[in-house]
C-alpha cells in the first residue's frame, strides 16, 4: 500500500512509523524541502500513483502559490482517498518559547535556532541585565504571565484544531499528558511517542493494525529541545529543567548562556525586531510588575 | 484570682481555618517569631525549613533552622513584602552589599545572619542567591505561613526605599545612606495585602496566620516617649492585621499571641523582670492556646488536582496557537509567533 505524507517536519517521523508496519509503502513530501528545491510541481505530479494521500492541515498551503498542486480540493480531484491530519503543536509545555521576526518577517535566531524565549525578549526590551532577566524565570512571573494556564489553552487549541480536521486528539493528548515526560521538544517538535500516536491513528483510518506501528528513533530531537521550566514542570508532573539543547548540539547551554546568545541577537536586529501581540502583552506584565523604587512617607 | 486567670486566659474563638499535623508550617517575622519558630520545632507541628545548612564557600554554619529560611528577623511588612519582591526579582535593591570597618561584607538585609560576615562582596551575593531560592521554595511549600507583626519603625535605603533590618552604625557599617522611617498604617494595610496576593499567586492553597509580637519597643525615632511609641505601634500592626483579615478571610487569621500576654499587663509571669523580654512561661501559654485551637490530628486532604483540559481561548491565545501550528519550519513564520 503506498502512502503519500504531505507536510512539515513532522512527517519523516510519521512515514517511518507506518513504514515499520511492514505493509506501507510511505514516501514524505516535505514542503519546505520541495519548495527549496523547486520541486513542489514535479513531485505532486507523482501523486494520482499513490493509494493514500496524508495532509497536514497547514493554512500555508493555501497561501503560497508554489503549494497550489497540494491544496486539499486539487488533491480530492486526483484522490478519493484524502485524509486529513492536524499538524502537532502544543505550547503548554512551552509557553515561553515563541519566534520573533525582524522587518523583512526573516526569524531572528538565537542559540536555540528559530525559538525564542518571550520574557528574554521582553526584557531584553526593557533593557535589563541579563543577570536580572536570569532572576525573573521563576514561578510569581510565570503566574503573572498565565504560563501555568497554557497546558489547558493548549489542549482546547489542538482539540478544536484536530476536530476541524476530522481527526479528534483530545484522548490521545490525554494519554500523552500522562506519560511522565513532555511530548513537545518545543512547541510544534513532537516527542517520536506522540508521532507515534498520530501515526496509528492514520493506520487504523488506512486499515493497517495500529499495534504494528512503531517509531524506534526521535528525529526532532537532534533539533532544539526547549527546557520545560522546574515551576512548570512540577505541575505537569514531568521533569524540569533550565537547560537547553541547541539545534544541532550534543550538550545543553544554561539559562545564562542562552540570556547572552539571545541579547546578542537582539542588539543586532534591535531596530527591527517586530512586536508580536504575545510579546507586548509579556512586556507589559514584567514592566507592571518591576519596582523600582518603594515610596516611604 | 488574677494569676488564676491570667493562666487559663484563651481569647480564640472562632478560626477560618485548622493546621494538620501533615501540614508544612512556615514562620517568619520579629524576635517574637523566634520563640513560636522555637515552639513549633519542639511540639508536632511539620515545621519547615527550606535553608538548612550551608550552601555556598563563605556562608558559616550559624543561624540555621531559627527560621523556615535564614533570613534573620523581618521586623516590619515592608520588609516582608521585599524579600518576596527580592525573592522572585521583582526588585534589585542598589545597595547589595555592605562593608564593615573590619573590610568584612555584609548582606544588608540579614546583616547579622553571620557573626563575622563574608569575605568578600562575591561571597555575598553568592549566598544571597541560594539563601532567595531557598526563601522561594518556603513561600511555594509552605501549607500554613505565620507573620509575626513586630515593628513600624524601619531602617531604609534613601536610594530605593529598600528596607534594612536594623540601622547600618550597629554592624559597623558608615557608608549605607540610610534613613529612618515610621510606616503609617495605611500603608502597611496596603503592604500586607499586596504580599499576601503575591503570596496566594505562586501557593493558591497557602493559609496564613499573622500575629503581633508583644514585646514592647526598645527604642523609638520619634520624639516621644518609648512607651507612646509602642502603643502606637501596636495599634497600627493590630489594625493592619485585622484589615488584611477582613481582606481574605478564607486564608488569613489573626492569632492573638499580643493580647495573651498582654492580658496580664507588662509584669510576670509572661514579662521578665525588665519588663520586656517576654518569659518561656509566657511564651507556653501563647503556643499552649495556639495549639489547642489550630492544631488537628486530622490529615489534611490533598485537594485534587484538576486535569488538563479544554477551556475558554482568548483571541491572542487563538491566534498565537494557530501561527504555531501552520509553521513550516525552515520556512519564513507566518503571522511572527512560530518557529
Amino acid at each position: 500500500m503506498k502512502v503519500a505524507v504531505i507536510g512539515n517536519c513532522q512527517i519523516s517521523g510519521i512515514v517511518e512509523a507506518l513504514r515499520h508496519s511492514g505493509y506501507v509503502e510511505a514516501e514524505p513530501f516535505s514542503l519546505a524541502e520541495l519548495r527549496t528545491a523547486g520541486r513542489t510541481e514535479t513531485e505532486a505530479a507523482r501523486l494520482p500513483s499513490f493509494d493514500w494521500i496524508v495532509i497536514q492541515n497547514i493554512e500555508v498551503i493555501g497561501l503560497l502559490p508554489e503549494y497550489a498542486p497540494y491544496r486539499l480540493s486539487r488533491l480530492q480531484d486526483i484522490s478519493p482517498n484524502v485524509i486529513v491530519i492536524p499538524s502537532l503543536a502544543f505550547t503548554g509545555f512551552h509557553p515561553d518559547c515563541t519566534a520573533i521576526i525582524n522587518a523583512s518577517s526573516k526569524v531572528i535566531r538565537t542559540p536555540a535556532g528559530d525559538y525564542s524565549s518571550a520574557l528574554i525578549v521582553a526584557a531584553f526590551m526593557l533593557g535589563l541585565p541579563a543577570r536580572r532577566t536570569e532572576r525573573l524565570f521563576n514561578a510569581y512571573v510565570y503566574q503573572q504571565l498565565r504560563y501555568f494556564d497554557e497546558a489547558n489553552k493548549a489542549f482546547s487549541s489542538l482539540q478544536e484544531y484536530s476536530r476541524r480536521c476530522g481527526m479528534d486528539l483530545s484522548s490521545s493528548v490525554t494519554a500523552w499528558l500522562n506519560q511522565g515526560v513532555s511530548f513537545m521538544h518545543t512547541i510544534n517538535h513532537p516527542v517520536a511517542f506522540a508521532l507515534e500516536g498520530l501515526a496509528k491513528l492514520i493506520a487504523a483510518r488506512i486499515g493497517v493494525p495500529p499495534s504494528l506501528i512503531r517509531l524506534e528513533r526521535d528525529n526532532l530531537a537532534s533539533n532544539t529541545i526547549w527546557p520545560v521550566y522546574p515551576e512548570l514542570a512540577e505541575r505537569l508532573k514531568v521533569q524540569g529543567s533550565l537547560l537547553f539543547k541547541p539545534a544541532g548540539a550534543a550538550g545543553t547551554i544554561s539559562l545564562g548562556e542562552m540570556i547572552e546568545g539571545c541579547y546578542e541577537a537582539y542588539e543586532r536586529a534591535s531596530d527591527s525586531i517586530q512586536i508580536s501581540p504575545h510579546i507586548a502583552r509579556t512586556k507589559a506584565i514584567i514592566e507592571k510588575s518591576l519596582v523600582s523604587e518603594y515610596v516611604t512617607a | 484570682m488574677a494569676e488564676a486567670h491570667t493562666e487559663h486566659f484563651d481569647p480564640v474563638t472562632h478560626l477560618p481555618f485548622y493546621i494538620s499535623k501533615n501540614e508544612a508550617v512556615a514562620t517568619a517575622g520579629s524576635c517574637f517569631a523566634q520563640h513560636i519558630s522555637r515552639a513549633l520545632s519542639f511540639e508536632r507541628f511539620n515545621y519547615l525549613v527550606t535553608e538548612e545548612r550551608p550552601l555556598t564557600p563563605g556562608a558559616t554554619d550559624e543561624n540555621f533552622g531559627v527560621f523556615s529560611a535564614r533570613f534573620g528577623n523581618i521586623y516590619t511588612i515592608r520588609q516582608l513584602l521585599q524579600l518576596f519582591d527580592r525573592a522572585y526579582g521583582l526588585f534589585e535593591p542598589r545597595e547589595l552589599v555592605w562593608a564593615r570597618n573590619n573590610g568584612a561584607a555584609l548582606d544588608p538585609f540579614r546583616p547579622r545572619i553571620q557573626q563575622g560576615g563574608f569575605a568578600s562582596p562575591d561571597q555575598v551575593v553568592a549566598d544571597r542567591e541560594a539563601h532567595l531560592a531557598a526563601v522561594r521554595r518556603m513561600f511555594e511549600r509552605c501549607a500554613v505561613f505565620i507573620f509575626t507583626l513586630g515593628l513600624t519603625e524601619a531602617w531604609v535605603s534613601q536610594a530605593d526605599g529598600a528596607v534594612f533590618p536594623l540601622a547600618p552604625g550597629v554592624v559597623g557599617v558608615e557608608e549605607s545612606q540610610a534613613r529612618s522611617v515610621n510606616f503609617e498604617a495605611i500603608s502597611m494595610i496596603g503592604d500586607l495585602k499586596e504580599f499576601i496576593d503575591k503570596l496566594l499567586a505562586i501557593n493558591a492553597r497557602v493559609k496564613v496566620i499573622l500575629t503581633v509580637s508583644p514585646v514592647p519597643l526598645v527604642a523609638t525615632f520619634e520624639n516621644r516617649h518609648v512607651l507612646v511609641s509602642t502603643t502606637s505601634s501596636k495599634a497600627s500592626l493590630r489594625v493592619a492585621a485585622e484589615e488584611v483579615c477582613k481582606y481574605r478571610p478564607e486564608q488569613v487569621a489573626y492569632f492573638p499571641s499580643y493580647e495573651i500576654i498582654m492580658a496580664g499587663g507588662y509584669r510576670p509571669p509572661n514579662f521578665a523582670d525588665d519588663l520586656r523580654s517576654v518569659t518561656e512561661e509566657g511564651v507556653r501559654r501563647v503556643m499552649t492556646v495556639f495549639r489547642r485551637h489550630f492544631l488537628t490530628e486530622a490529615e489534611a486532604g490533598r485537594t485534587p488536582e484538576s486535569p488538563i483540559g479544554a477551556i475558554e481561548l482568548g483571541a491572542e491565545d487563538v491566534s498565537r496557537m494557530k501561527a504555531v501550528a501552520n509553521v513550516i519550519c525552515d520556512e519564513e513564520a507566518i503571522g511572527g509567533s512560530g518557529a
